[in-house]
């Protein structure tokens, strides 16, 4: 899932405050398993800024209100007629939602609560890990399920470097060698061979490389 | 009481919003010490009076929150405005 944080308040007021209607948009799938940028999440903070708006005399409304998702057009359905309404939105999405309702609401300004951080799991509740960069040309076939790309600090692909030392990364001691995660589960798997094995070059092609990147189904 | 809740992690969990809460109240610049947390059981009517009376002058003492003042602000400019009107 993608994972971001909220902005910190300040940030968020001085981007607001000029406007005198503001809509507080939540999204509640990937940043609302973060805990920041739900439909609650969005309510809180909303709340939050009608506070610092009273106490410094900022004449400005604030709603709040939200939808399962900001990135797909069908489930701004139940939100026409509050976002019709709306001077400015604070979206509480990841950067993806940012810019799908900038591009849908053409002359509303829509402006980022979050920062988005990074594509990763939840190892336990409030604790959240990288493990992708969506690279476009998956490797986890053959590291035994570990990515080099997002784990390895260096993104190596013939690990680990001279910088391992008890299974830690020489970047950080709290950072796991994910080389060494590799070649463990290799082993744990028995396949501990596979890791003499020479993989092609990397396709870096896929990547950011060219720019942004799309793609589409025919039949839709 | 702590660990004791019919919820069964109800409170633990309410201690750690109230937490956030105190943070959250913080942040916009309302003393987090308007908020508090006490667990206590049914049985302890007495106690929880005490706690009120305490928590009432803990408030008293500490006098309108910064809010109050700037909605009380607000009300002032608006009466002067309709009276100059």
């Amino acid at each position: 899932m993608i994972v971001g944080e909220q902005k910190p308040f300040d940030e968020v007021w001085e981007m607001v405050k000029s406007h005198k209607q503001l809509t507080v948009f939540g999204c509640n799938t990937c940043v609302a398993v973060c805990h920041q940028g739900g439909n609650k999440e969005a309510e809180i903070l909303a709340s939050l800024l009608k506070m610092r708006a009273t106490q410094e005399g900022v004449d400005i409304e604030i709603v709040d209100g939200g939808i399962e998702r900001q990135c797909e057009h069908p489930f701004f359905d139940s939100a026409k007629e509050l976002l019709k309404d709306s001077e400015a939105v604070l979206s509480l999405a990841c950067g993806i939602g940012v810019q799908f309702m900038a591009q849908k609401y053409k002359e509303t300004p829509i402006y980022p609560a979050l920062n988005t951080t990074f594509l990763g799991d939840v190892q336990e509740d409030g604790y959240f890990t990288e493990k992708c960069q969506a690279c476009g040309d998956c490797v986890l076939g053959v590291t035994g399920g570990v990515c080099p790309v997002t784990r390895c600090c260096k993104r190596l692909f013939n690990g680990p470097c001279g910088g391992s030392s008890d299974g830690k990364c020489e970047i950080s001691k709290d950072i796991d060698c994910a080389w060494q995660l590799v070649i463990d589960r290799l082993k744990a798997m028995g396949k501990l061979d596979d890791y003499e094995k020479l993989t092609p070059i990397k396709d870096w092609s896929k990547d950011r490389a060219g720019g942004p990147r799309s793609f589409k189904l025919e039949g839709f | 009481m702590e660990g004791q809740c019919h919820f069964l992690e109800g409170n633990t969990n309410a201690v750690k919003r109230i937490k956030k809460v105190k943070e959250l109240l913080n942040m916009v610049g309302v003393d987090p010490e308007r908020l508090e947390f006490f667990h206590l059981s049914a049985a302890q009517g007495p106690r929880w009076a005490e706690i009120c009376t305490e928590f009432t002058e803990k408030i008293n003492a500490l006098g309108p929150s910064p809010i109050w003042f700037a909605l009380q602000k607000k009300l002032e400019s608006t009466e002067n405005n309709k009276q100059a009107a």
